[in-house]
């Protein structure tokens, strides 16, 4: 007679949770036994210390930034090369056929083994961002900031779990080890070939889709799981029902997550009206068409509910050098202009939504910070072909850039000095604009519709570098 | 009343006595490959030897006793448990050791039987550590517990094999080819060692080499294209060729003569010719003489029945 009851299930759960974290560590340690972690490790770090050392700006958020945007794929190709290495292991497969026949179930222990690769995935990432930050403090003045690292580090991780995990159990399912090579090579010419086909919910390469890649990451485990137990386990019992559900639930879910991302991207799916709407580019005089986006508090911004108020509409980008500084500062403009009821918007030009939304926490901005993003293709901000509609429909070709609209919505001035040495100057001449003084040398850049000439370097300040 | 206790009594001596029932257990691979034929057996305590030559479908039943394989359609009770719906509860009373097996080799022999143990749910450090020191002294490795998994000889891998196996005290073990590849004195090692084991226990010992069953399994099955052609007693199937084991001096000429009517089960060279042993209802040949029939004899005179015996005789290894 087995005996059965909740204390003996809870008993059975708590020792299954012994077997799963026993087999964790085992693997941990048989994975970092083998040099492979270590040599990719050295791999990252090189990578880490020469984004670091490369990055013009050399405070944390760029390089960061860097680390989370421009290193992951790369990261992500190499690290999923060493979990498939590391799950083809011909000595694993023999030990499976015991540690099959015992109590535990086969679900602990391909759990234990996943976590023993999370482990063997997550010490060359620590190695990475620990050779960027020594890197960042041989060769800069700014202090190392550790949140900012932590948070990058965190944005980058799900879609790399999500890639190592796919090789893990297409290699532990079908001990096929050029199925992990596949894989890799599919995802460099996704990466690098083929990155305007594929949707930008699944844009691999940003960090911005966490739920989605977490929510894959679970489904591909339960797929694991389901296919490897299917092959010893009644097709109708309990557990393997039970699996089945929870996959189709993640799959449901992610499905869901994907969609509401697709939809929540500003301006995605209202581009193709906007364009129309806008027909050509805003003419300077006019008062600026109204846009409205949901900003990273969750609140409805417009330009419409502006008006009555002037508004200093700061554009950016979250790699430029000095952001959160520069948002930071901009905080204490509307305290300073009380009187004239100025208020101030952040927008943020990146595909990556998290981008406004980490620089926004980061600066603990007070004012609204939307991501105006929503173009045909992907890629980085592009002068030419910016992604942003109103970038576009405003003529705005570099970034950052603050633009003063008046009341009536008509925009007074543009390319006023954000950088921390022109702080006052920036102040003196926001009093000029609301004053209806005209300074001669603020300068216009970009291709506006007035036929402003392009590329001008916005006046009065010398910007911080951009890419 | 009275009648209604003894019942009872005898109902709880039956469930206290290990039992593993096959019913209609049957496999077929893809491609319709039947491994195991439908298959009705009853196993009780003690050593049962499977016997059967490569491929007669040995692998195929332990795995899906061990619930390493579902079944095709039937099943089998352990204890009364099913196979195929109550894994937990027969995994609990399974020890098994595969054919092929690995234990990771940079482990060393008491790491590697502590993480086995706690498979096995032994979740109780003290326990656990108690009952490795005496699956240890039990294969005569305790000298070696320190040593790396990767180090270890062939036969003593064998052992931490079955170490590993019976750590926490199954009441069903499965052995399956527990001495191949070993050398003869490694093998008469392990032999023992499978002796010793059985008690209150069903040992499964998987083999088709016909000594490792005949000095220590009390029954014998014997396996042949996924059927159980034999099923009983040493003695038993030492009976069925009483009367029909020979030995005949002679030469090579005759030995092929011999080998294409008879099945022979041993031959050896000696001065005077060739001695050829070999069971068969009777042999119209000068100078035969009846021998005491032996399990090997037996095996072959079984394995025969239906096939031509010289072809039987072919897929046995007899000896060590």
């Amino acid at each position: 007679m087995v005996p059965s009851g909740p204390g003996h299930r809870l008993r059975n759960f708590i020792a299954a949770g012994q077997r799963c974290q026993a087999t964790a560590l085992l693997e941990a340690r048989l994975n970092l036994a083998t040099p492979a972690p270590w040599v990719m490790g050295l791999v990252l770090a090189a990578l880490g210390y020469l984004t670091a050392r490369t990055q013009p700006d050399p405070s944390s958020f760029p390089i960061a930034w860097d680390l989370s945007h421009q290193v992951a794929p790369l990261a992500a190709i190499l690290l999923l090369f060493l979990t498939a290495s590391l799950a083809h292991r011909p000595v694993r497969y023999e030990v499976t056929e015991i540690t099959d026949s015992k109590l535990t179930g086969s679900e602990e222990i391909i759990l234990g083994r996943w976590m023993g690769m999370v482990v063997a995935v997550l010490v060359p990432l620590a190695l990475e961002y620990a050779a960027a930050m020594a890197g960042q403090k041989i060769h800069a003045k700014p202090p190392v900031q550790l949140e900012v690292y932590a948070l990058s580090f965190i944005r980058g991780l799900p879609p790399i779990l999500f890639l190592t995990t796919l090789a893990f159990c297409l290699v532990v399912l079908t001990r096929v080890l050029v199925l992990g090579a596949g894989l890799a090579g599919l995802l460099w010419f996704a990466l690098y070939s083929g990155r305007a086909l594929y949707p930008s919910a699944f844009r691999i390469d940003l960090s911005q889709n966490a739920g989605l890649f977490l929510g894959l990451t679970l489904a591909t485990l339960l797929g694991m799981l389901l296919g490897y137990q299917g092959r010893r386990r009644a097709k109708a019992a309990p557990a393997t029902v039970a699996l089945a559900s929870l996959l189709v639930l993640c799959l449901t879910g992610s499905a869901v997550h994907a969609g509401w991302l697709a939809l929540a991207l500003p301006g995605k799916e209202r581009v193709a009206a906007s364009w129309k709407r806008l027909g050509n580019r805003h003419r300077r005089g006019a008062p600026v068409p109204n846009f409205a986006w949901v900003d990273t508090r969750g609140h409805r911004v417009s330009l419409a509910t502006q008006r009555g108020r002037p508004l200093l509409m700061v554009f950016f980008q979250p790699k430029d050098g000095g952001v959160p500084a520069m948002l930071t500062r901009l905080s204490g403009l509307p305290a300073h202009f009380a009187q004239d009821e100025l208020r101030v918007v952040g927008i943020c030009l990146s595909e990556d939504l998290n981008g406004a939304d980490d620089v926004s926490r980061l600066a603990r901005t007070e004012f609204p910070v939307v991501t105006d993003w929503g173009g045909p293709s992907s890629g980085d901000f592009n002068v030419r072909e910016p992604h942003s509609v109103l970038a576009w429909s405003l003529g705005i070709n570099t970034t950052p850039l603050a633009l003063l609209l008046d009341e009536d919505g008509r925009e007074i001035t543009r390319g006023l000095p954000l950088d921390e040495r022109s702080w006052e100057n920036l102040k003196l001449e926001i009093r000029r604009s609301l004053d209806g003084e005209t300074d001669p040398t603020a300068g216009i850049s970009g291709s506006g519709p007035d036929g402003a000439p392009e590329g001008l370097t916005p006046g009065g300040s010398t910007p911080p570098p951009t890419r | 009343m009275l009648s209604g206790v003894y019942i009872e009594v005898c109902f709880w001596t039956e469930v206290a006595r290990l039992q593993v029932l096959t019913i209609n257990l049957t496999k077929t691979y893809p491609g319709n490959v039947t491994a195991v034929h439908p298959m009705n057996l009853k196993l009780e305590q003690g050593v049962v030897g499977l016997l059967g030559p490569n491929g007669a479908g040995k692998t195929t039943f332990m795995r899906m006793l061990a619930t390493l394989l579902e079944p095709t359609s039937g099943t089998a009770l352990v204890d009364g448990h099913d196979i195929r719906y109550d894994k937990p509860a027969v995994r609990a009373q399974l020890g098994y050791l595969p054919q092929d097996f690995g234990l990771y080799p940079s482990l060393s022999v008491v790491e590697c039987l502590d993480y086995m143990g706690l498979l096995a749910g032994l979740t109780r450090g003290k326990i656990r550590r108690q009952r490795i020191d005496e699956v240890l002294e039990r294969v005569n490795l305790t000298e070696f517990r320190k040593r790396k998994v990767g180090a270890l000889s062939g036969g003593m891998k064998r052992r931490l094999g079955i170490a590993q196996a019976i750590i926490h005290e199954p009441r069903l073990v499965i052995f399956d080819e527990p001495t191949a590849g070993l050398d003869p004195e490694e093998r008469i090692r392990v032999r023992n060692l499978l002796s010793e084991l059985s008690g209150d226990r069903i040992i499964i010992l998987s083999t088709h080499i016909v000594a490792d069953v005949s000095s220590t399994a009390q029954t014998i099955a014997v396996m042949k294209r996924g059927k159980i052609i034999f099923n009983g007693s040493t003695a038993e199937m030492i009976e069925q060729v009483r009367g029909k084991t020979w030995q005949v001096l002679t030469d090579d000429a005759w030995l092929a003569w011999l080998r294409e009517r008879y099945a022979v089960t041993e031959v050896q060279r000696e001065a005077g010719g060739v001695v050829v042993r070999l069971v068969a209802d009777a042999v119209d040949f000068a100078g035969v003489e009846p021998r005491t029939p032996s399990l090997e004899d037996a095996y072959v005179w079984i394995m025969g029945e239906g096939v031509p015996a010289a072809t039987a005789a072919e897929e046995v290894t007899v000896g060590p």
